[in-house]
């Protein structure tokens, strides 16, 4: 099965485009967060039909999983806490969003929304304990944010984390993680857009400009993950450790 | 100015199960509900549009104010309490204050339609990806989107 992961858009329409166009040749598009640009022109609840719009029609070329990051944000919920209620409106056949466990190509990829208060934390902690009872192996989360002092999240000054999942990391035991949030640690010297913390591999795509995405192709039959980006192409064989961090923009 | 919660307050009630409908699309009722607590699911022709639970949120405005029927069907997702105005109309004349809110509500709609197509020609220069603009325009059109409150409370840095 191969999944492509992209993350942190925000709201590039000729990057949406080439995804249209690329999402035929894989089994699976994974957003992991921030489609949306709250610093953007386009008010935000404009950029929510234009990128529903787009989600639908990646599937109707592929299946679609996509979570929310802290620029999905749109309205507060129940509790107070801000939430992205028009990613859950965009669920339907092929879409996977937030709160979703779905299984595909014989693994369990669980879909975590953007958590920003206590209430909608241990909603992600209970969404996380039930898919583990599933028992599927190998058992991929989307998450926004990478774990902590993970070279996944390393700024180019300090290491930029989110504790939070490495803790519920170390209780489940994910085989991948796939994240985004942090744009620059693939293109930082002592950055690296895959990271292995103990059983689970980690993947950060990062993020640039231009008409293309960077993305990373897992492929779990090959056992290989590859990054494409402005910088050229990359490949980590997932049997292996990490390749070393190397410099690329100093 | 008050808003529209305030402007309402002398109007009926009506308490809506999940799953209630408040207007089916292709009716005309004239009416004109007044959204006190609750979440209400937007469709048209079947497909999900929006999701309104913003308290003093609108719903069939547009409808008194053409004259044409109810262009999306509107259900109770959670119980819900909305006042509703028999006379939408009406209710639509009843003072300047609430002629002006929803005229305000009307004019913020079309400065993100605006927007929108400001932006598309900065970002295509006719390139793939314009053929969505006729459905976009449909959504924003519908008027049922709902006014976002952007960032995050864990998160406050935009560049993140």
């Amino acid at each position: 099965m191969r999944l492509l992961l992209v993350s942190d858009l925000h709201y590039t329409l000729r990057q949406f485009d080439w995804l249209v166009e690329a999402a035929p040749d894989v089994d699976a598009i994974v957003l992991a967060g921030d489609h949306l640009d709250v610093s953007g022109v386009v008010p935000l609840d404009v950029q929510v039909v234009v990128i529903g719009r787009y989600l639908e029609l990646l599937a109707e070329r592929t299946t679609v999983i996509a979570c929310s990051g802290n620029h999905d944000l749109t309205q507060r919920d129940e509790a107070g806490e801000k939430a992205a209620p028009w990613l859950r409106t965009s669920r339907r056949d092929r879409i996977a969003v937030d709160g979703d466990s779905l299984e595909l190509g014989g693994a369990l990829l669980t879909v975590c929304p953007w958590w920003d208060g206590p209430v909608q934390r241990a909603m992600v902690a209970g969404q996380l304990e039930a898919a583990a009872l599933r028992g599927v192996r190998p058992w991929v989360w989307v998450y926004h944010w990478p774990p902590a002092d993970s070279p996944t999240t390393w700024t180019g000054s300090r290491f930029y984390g989110d504790a939070d999942l490495s803790g519920w990391m170390a209780e489940h035991h994910p085989d991948i993680v796939l994240a985004g949030h942090v744009h620059q640690p693939p293109f930082k010297a002592d950055g690296a857009w895959a990271d292995r913390i103990g059983p689970t591999w980690v993947f950060n795509a990062g993020h640039q400009i231009g008409p293309e995405p960077s993305r990373v192709l897992v492929d779990l039959d090959r056992n290989e993950a590859t990054w494409t980006s402005l910088l050229g192409e990359e490949v980590q064989d997932l049997r292996l450790v990490p390749v070393a961090p190397r410099p690329v923009f100093l | 100015m008050p808003d529209l919660l305030a402007l309402s307050a002398d109007l009926p009630t009506v308490e809506l199960d999940a799953g209630e409908i408040v207007v089916r699309e292709g009716e005309r009722t004239g009416r004109v509900f007044v959204l006190e607590h609750g979440t209400l699911a937007v469709s048209r022709a079947g497909v999900p549009i929006a999701e309104i639970a913003v308290p003093g949120a609108l719903v069939g405005e547009l409808s008194a104010l053409v004259g044409d029927p109810h262009a999306a069907t509107v259900i109770a997702a959670t119980p819900a309490r909305l006042r509703v105005a028999d006379d939408g109309r009406a209710f639509l004349e009843s003072t300047p204050a609430v002629t002006l809110l929803v005229a305000t509500a009307v004019a913020r709609r079309l400065q993100s339609v605006v927007a929108y197509l400001a932006d598309l020609k900065r970002q295509y220069a006719g390139a793939p990806g314009l053929d969505m603009v006729h459905t976009v325009l449909s959504q924003l059109a519908d008027g049922r989107v709902v006014a976002a409150e952007p960032g995050s409370d864990r998160e406050p840095d935009p560049l993140y």
